[in-house]
Parts: C-alpha cells; sequence; structure tokens
C-alpha cells in the first residue's frame, strides 16, 4: 500500500464517520458549548474535513471569521472545498504548536479529537491560550479510551486489539490528564461534561461501524497484532450484530475553559 | 487567491509571531523579519516553518 493511498483512504474514513449519526450529536453537543454569535472570530484547531467549519461560518455569519487549521495539507483541500461558499472562512496549513496568529486574535477556539495527538501537549495549550482573547473560550472534545467497553465473545482478543490501538496518540485518556494540564499553565476548566456513546447495532449510522475500521487499518498499518486475529476481531461484529448481541459504550468529554486574563 | 483583509490583519509569522504581508505574486506570505516566504499551494496558504523558504 502505498502512503499517497493510505492517506487517501484515511481521509475517506474520517469524513464517512464524520457524517455518521452519532458524530452529528457530537457536532451538535460542541456547539451547545461554544455558544457562538454573529460576528465573533473563531479558530477551528485540526479542521480535518471540515465538517465543523462548515456549521461554525453558518453561526458566526459574513460579519465574523472562522480559521481552520490542519497539519495535513490533504486535509486542509477538502475543508476547503467544503466551506467554498463561506469566503469569510480561512483554511490553511498550521502547526498548533507555532500558530501563525497575532496574541488575542480569537473570541472561541475548539479542538475536536486532536489535542490528544500532539506529543507536547502542554504547549500547544499555551499556543492556543496565547492567540485566545481575555474572556474568550476554548472547547476540547477528546475520548477517554479507557471508558471503552466493547463486547466480544473473546475478551482477551478485544483487550489486545483496545490496548494495541491506545498506541494512535500520546494521551489515549487526554480529557483525564487534561484538568492538571491547565493547572500547570494556570487555567482552569470550568467545567468537563461527558458524552457517551452507545451503539447496540454496528450499521454504517454508528460511530463503532467506522472506528471499527480505523482501528483495524491502524493496528494492521503498524503490524501490532497478527493479521488472522485482527480479521477475527473484525469479522465478530457482523455476527453480532446478526444475533442481535453488539454492544459498544464509549465516553468521550467537553472540557470548556475560559481565559480569564 | 484572494485573502481577506480582515484575515490577513490577525494573520502572524508562526516563527516571530510578527506581521506578515502577501508578496507580489500573491502566490505566498512574507515575513521581513525572519526572511522568510511561506507559499501559497493550490490555495492553500502553508503556514508551517519547516517548510517555509528562506528569502535572499
Amino acid at each position: 500500500m502505498t502512503e499517497v493511498k493510505f492517506e487517501g483512504e484515511t481521509g475517506r474514513l474520517h469524513r464517512a464517520l464524520a457524517q455518521c449519526h452519532d458524530m452529528v450529536v457530537r457536532r451538535s453537543a460542541v456547539f451547545e458549548s461554544l455558544n457562538l454569535s454573529t460576528g465573533e472570530k473563531v479558530l477551528d484547531v485540526g479542521c480535518g474535513g471540515g465538517f465543523y467549519t462548515y456549521e461554525a461560518a453558518q453561526f458566526v455569519g459574513s460579519t465574523g471569521q472562522v480559521c481552520a487549521i490542519d497539519i495535513s495539507e490533504d486535509q486542509i483541500g477538502a475543508a476547503r472545498q467544503k466551506c467554498t461558499d463561506f469566503p469569510w472562512v480561512e483554511c490553511r496549513a498550521a502547526d498548533v504548536l507555532d500558530l501563525p496568529y497575532e496574541d488575542s486574535a480569537f473570541d472561541a477556539i475548539y479542538g475536536v479529537q486532536v489535542l490528544e495527538f500532539v506529543a507536547n501537549a502542554d504547549d500547544g495549550l499555551k499556543e492556543l491560550l496565547r492567540v485566545l482573547k481575555p474572556g474568550g473560550r476554548l472547547v476540547i472534545l477528546s475520548t477517554n479510551w479507557n471508558s471503552l467497553v466493547w463486547f466480544s465473545t473473546q475478551p482477551e482478543r478485544m483487550k489486545k486489539m483496545l490496548t494495541a490501538f491506545d498506541q494512535h496518540a500520546p494521551y489515549p485518556d487526554f480529557p483525564a490528564e487534561l484538568p492538571s494540564k491547565l493547572r500547570k499553565i494556570g487555567m482552569k476548566a470550568v467545567i468537563q461534561k461527558p458524552l457517551s456513546i452507545l451503539n447496540m447495532s454496528y450499521n454504517e449510522n454508528s460511530y463503532s461501524y467506522w472506528i471499527a475500521k480505523g482501528i483495524k487499518q491502524f493496528v494492521l498499518g503498524r503490524e501490532l497484532v497478527d493479521v488472522a486475529e485482527v480479521e477475527d476481531w473484525f469479522e465478530e461484529f457482523e455476527k453480532l450484530e446478526r444475533e442481535g448481541a453488539f454492544f459498544f459504550c464509549s465516553t468521550s468529554v467537553i472540557t470548556e475553559v475560559l481565559k480569564t486574563s | 487567491m484572494a485573502i481577506s483583509k480582515e484575515l490577513l490583519d490577525i494573520l502572524a509569522c508562526p516563527k516571530c509571531k510578527g506581521d506578515i504581508y502577501l508578496n507580489e505574486k500573491e502566490d505566498g506570505l512574507i515575513c521581513d523579519a525572519c526572511k522568510l516566504l511561506y507559499e501559497i499551494r493550490d490555495d492553500i496558504p502553508v503556514m508551517l516553518i519547516d517548510e517555509a523558504k528562506p528569502l535572499e
């Protein structure tokens, strides 16, 4: 598999995932926390295919601005295309550790499933707070992967797969570490809200359907578990679905931060 | 590509956080202090320090 093909496949998977019902509910919860209003300047960190950017653009309108960044030029290209009707959206390739923005440039900033991938997340947080206005708000959504309960008739194999997947990010339980990280830089989480996903069915409109593919791709790509064992793990979900025995439940957390000074 | 003035106002060099401006050909953003050019590729400004081109 070439690298380009891998990137394309990953991008396609991300976009399919973003459109399933569970992700629509998640976006709605994030925007409820953000509480955007007309004319605000917003930063979308790790915008991916631009699904959040597209909605944020409609909240702030043409008198506002949405700056969307991602480290991947591929993803930025997709986001840019999605938001082409909104000239007040600006998409660019940038690194959260070195943001191309002046101090206090934004009223609100959000990052969904992104800071857990930044090896030095503390510096990433500091940089986000630098570009946030005093009184501005930061909303972060990440998943506590160890909160996941996923039924299998072979619990040992499931455990092996999920342990391997823990390597996908430096912080697999980022929400749990976030309050202490914020404390270290003189900030405080105003509130943390749990947001659970529970799938009793394995279908294209459920988060687990897509994340199973993502986990399979990751574990195979890194050669962390035997190919046959990964295939068996993956194929069991269809069987469980037919038997009405499928169960997936994980909890993500929305963390709201207010920059006081 | 047209970068709106409002957006250019809040843009800064990712390295020194200082002002940057659009070059004459409108295919890059220049930081005078760092002597770096941030290219605009396929209409996407690439504001990554590692990818910036040094200016002579």
